[in-house]
Parts: structure tokens; sequence; C-alpha cells
């Protein structure tokens, strides 16, 4: 139970300050450093793992016509709609959407883009990453302040909320893979 | 002298809306190209710049009309780009999170944004974002236009919530329930505006939670960000004053986007070749926007913003069910 005794001023309160220093330091630093890989990777100095102008060509209707599932339903083999092979919108063995385009480039999903990053492309994930990260961070951050305050119920919503991102971070959940 | 200034502005921004709006004319032509079939004959470079003009332009209309960049990205974007639905989604996510982590410090500082208010609200709406992000992307598997559809209902809504909807600048709560007292949800800001300190609680707290159910699973599902929504269930619901409402709302969103943005991440939703342009130029837009928005009258441009929103949401109707009237 909060302590709602306490005096109220207009000043925000300590834990929230430190959360916004926090946040107001890696958030900067997550953009600055999202344009230096940014710029890295459109300059060519890293290679990318996926050419730009494949890129480019499966970004708008990437469709692949299934050809054999593997033992737990992966997709073992495939042709590109279009390209090796004539796709109808009807046919059920067409897959479309962020899945055709993983496998026509080639492309890693969850955490696997973290073992390319001396490519040009994936070295970008880092930045982004660590934005989607900080937010854990700082809620690491809440956790002493609200148990020394013996504000018990709002330390076990941080814990709770970092368990939730923790496990959307994982790639655990809505597969990871393709 | 300073009138001149103004209509200069109000010129400057009619032509970046002007802009906003030609910019997908092209594209539209893209895109039907593409559903045709011919490869993009364009170099690589070519949208990743259209977006980053594209999105700085956005940022600045975005502060003017007072909404989220995400909820103008993903209409825009996935209606007049090129880009599937679920690219799209994955970096409007993207541009919301970066610009609520952006926002999040200043306000929480000046304690406009509130942690105790925001951490309950933000533990339900980013589980079910997560909940939401699972199921757009397994709808979008089953059939892109099913989610592009939802999209389109949901943009109209929002113009029209944009429309209608008249928040309260000091909402009367004259006795807290009891989840709020229980959470302690209440705090004191300093208005610069009246110079006063405004002491603050929420009441219908329970009904404001199970809302943001619907609003989590709505932002997972479409990548728009959510500020559309949150501020009106904090506000006019809940109690909390509207600048209360608006920066915590900001700073929720850098919560609920999180967890939704790591679905799409790790689905290999994010492409970074269109996703950082488009975060680098709302951002940039925004800062600008700032600037423009001491010196300009933001009324006009809102209404413009609903027009262009409420042609977006008709447009992805339009384009999920085929009738080909827009476009």
């Amino acid at each position: 139970m909060a302590d709602t005794t306490k005096t109220m001023t207009c000043e925000a309160p300590p834990e929230q300050i430190k959360y916004a220093n926090i946040l107001f330091w890696g958030a900067w630093l997550g953009i600055l450093f999202m344009i230096i890989t940014y710029l890295i990777y459109i300059l060519g100095i890293f290679t990318p793992a996926v050419p730009m102008k494949d890129v480019t060509s499966n970004w708008t209707k990437p469709r692949i016509k299934v050809e054999a599932h593997g033992p737990h339903g992966e997709i073992e083999a495939f042709k590109i709609c279009g390209k090796e092979v004539e796709c109808s919108a009807d046919d059920p063995d067409v897959v479309g959407g962020v899945t055709a385009y993983l496998l026509i480039t080639g492309s890693p999903s969850g955490w696997d883009w973290a073992k390319q990053l001396g490519k040009g492309d994936f070295l970008n994930f880092l930045p982004i990453a660590f934005l989607a990260i900080l937010t854990i961070i700082c809620y690491f951050t809440l956790i002493p302040a609200y148990i020394r305050c013996g504000d018990y119920v709002f330390a076990g919503i941080v814990v709770a909320e970092i368990l939730v991102l923790a496990t959307a971070a994982s790639g655990l959940v809505g597969g990871g893979g393709h | 002298m300073v009138h001149n200034l103004l209509e200069r502005w109000h010129l400057f921004l009619a032509s970046a809306l002007g802009l906003v709006l030609a910019s997908p004319i092209a594209a539209m032509a893209q895109e039907a190209a593409a559903t045709a079939g011919p490869v993009d004959t364009h170099p690589w470079w070519f949208w990743p710049l259209i977006l980053l003009v594209f999105c700085f332009i956005l940022g600045i209309v975005a502060v003017l009309a007072g909404v989220g960049g995400g909820v103008l990205y993903v209409p825009l974007v996935s209606g007049f780009f090129p880009f599937h639905i679920d690219f799209v989604r994955g970096a409007g996510l993207m541009v919301a999170l970066a610009g609520a982590l952006a926002a999040g410090p200043g306000l929480l500082k000046r304690n406009m944004a509130s942690l105790r208010l925001a951490l309950p609200m933000a533990l339900i709406a980013s589980t079910c974002a997560i909940i939401g992000a699972v199921l757009g992307l397994y709808l979008s598997s089953l059939d892109p236009r099913i989610v592009q559809g939802c999209l389109g209902g949901t943009i109209v809504f929002i113009a029209g919530l944009l429309f209608f909807s008249k928040n309260t600048e000091r909402p009367v709560v004259t006795k807290q329930d009891a989840v709020g007292l229980a959470l302690g949800i209440q705090g004191m800001y300093h208005d610069a505006g009246s110079g006063q300190d405004v002491e603050w609680k929420t009441h219908r707290t329970l009904i404001g939670m199970l809302l943001f159910i619907i609003i989590g699973v709505m932002a997972g599902m479409f990548g728009l960000g959510a500020g559309w929504a949150n501020v009106p269930v904090l506000n006019l619901l809940m109690g909390a004053p509207l600048k209360v409402s608006v920066a915590t709302s900001k700073f929720l969103l850098s919560i609920t986007d999180t967890s939704a943005a790591w679905i799409y991440l790790n689905q290999g939703c994010v492409i970074p070749l269109m996703a950082i342009p488009s975060i680098i130029g709302l951002m940039l837009g925004s800062f600008v926007g700032v600037k423009v928005l001491a010196v300009v009258k933001p009324k006009m441009i809102r209404y413009i913003v609903i027009v262009v929103l409420l042609f977006a949401g008709l447009k992805a109707v339009d384009k999920a069910l085929g009738i080909g009237l827009l476009g």
C-alpha cells in the first residue's frame, strides 16, 4: 500500500528524477549511435548481409510458394513468386509478408542478428535494440527505491513489468523464428 | 512585421502539407506499379530519402496538430508508400518509441508525467500490446487486407475522436476511488501558465485500467502508438489534468511500445533502411514543430490533419475491400 500521508510537493520524486536522467542520456546516446550505424551502412563501410537492391525489391510484396515443409512445420524449400514461379493469390502454398521477406533475403529473425554485427545492415539493430532495452534498464533502478519506501505494491508492479518486457525481448513470444 | 512572419509560416505549412500529400500521390503510382508486378526501378536511396523528407514534415505537422508521430506515420505510409504493412507497423512502433523516449525525461523531471499514474497503466497496456502484436502479425500472415481494413476503421474512428472529443483542462475529482487511493495515484505540478500549484488525483481508476487492455491490444496490433486513446482515458475518464494526461501518455508510450516493438523486431519486421530515416526525420521535424508552434495558430492544422487521417483511414478500408474508389 502506498504511503499517502506524505506532504505533496511540485518536485518530482527522486526515483522519477533518476529514471529521467538515465532515459535522457540513454535515448540520445541511442539516437546518435543509430545515425552513426546508419551512415556506416549506407556509405558501404561495412558490407551489408542483404544487398540494398534485394531489400528494396522485396519490401513491397514479398511472396514465395512453399515447396516443402520440415518436420516441425518450418518452410524447408520454396520458390520466389514472380521470379522463379508464377503464383496465384488463392494458392494456399503461397506465403507473403515478413515470413517471405526473411526467407527470400536470408535475413535472420529473433536475436540471430547479433551473430552478424560485422555486416552493415545488421549493425543497425544494435542501437535499435538498445533503445528497446532502455526502459528495462530504467525499471531496474526503481526497485530499490520502492522497497526502501516500503511501497511493495509498486515494487511488484515494476518487477512484473520487467518480466513482461523481458519476455517480449526474449523472442519466445510470437514465434521468433521462421 | 509579425503579421508578415505569421503569413509566411502559414504559407510554409500549407506547402509542407501539400508536399506531404503530393509525395504519397507519386507513391500511389509506384504502388500501383508494384501491385502489377514490375520491379522497383528507383535507386536504393530513393525511398529512404523520400521517407526522411516526408517524416520531417510529418514531425512538424504532428506537433502542431497535437498528435503522436506514429498515428500519422502508419496510415499514411501504409496507404501511400510501397512498403508491406508488416514493415510499416514495425517502423511505426520504432518511430513512436524513439519519440516517447526522447520526450520522457523532460516530462518526468517537471513532474508533468507521473510514474505513479503511468506504471500500473503501463503494465496492463504493455502486456496487452504483446497480445496485439502477435495477433496483428498472425492476421497479417492470413491476409494483410484484414489488418489493413481494421487499421482503416481505427483511423477513421481516431479522426472522429480528435474532432469531437473535448478535453478538460482540470477535471473536478471530488472523491478519489479505492483503487486510485490504494495505489497512491495523485500528485502535484506547477502550472507555469497560471502560476499555480495544481494538486490532482484520479477517480474511476479501475475502469481506466480495463480500457488500457483495449488500448494495449490496438497499439500492438497496428503499431500506432496510442496517445490518441491514452489522453481521453486519463483526462476525461480518470480525471487527471490535461497537462498531466498528455505528458503521462507520452511517457506511457515509451513502455507500451517497447513490448510491442520487441515482438516486431524479433519477427524481422524492422527494416533499418526504411525505419531509421523515418525515426530521424520525425524527430528532426518534431524539434522544428515545437519552434513553429510558438508562432502559428495550430487549430487549422489540426483540422487538416483530421481530414488527412480520415482520407488515409478510408483509403485503407478501400484498399482492404478492393473497391479501388480512392486509387
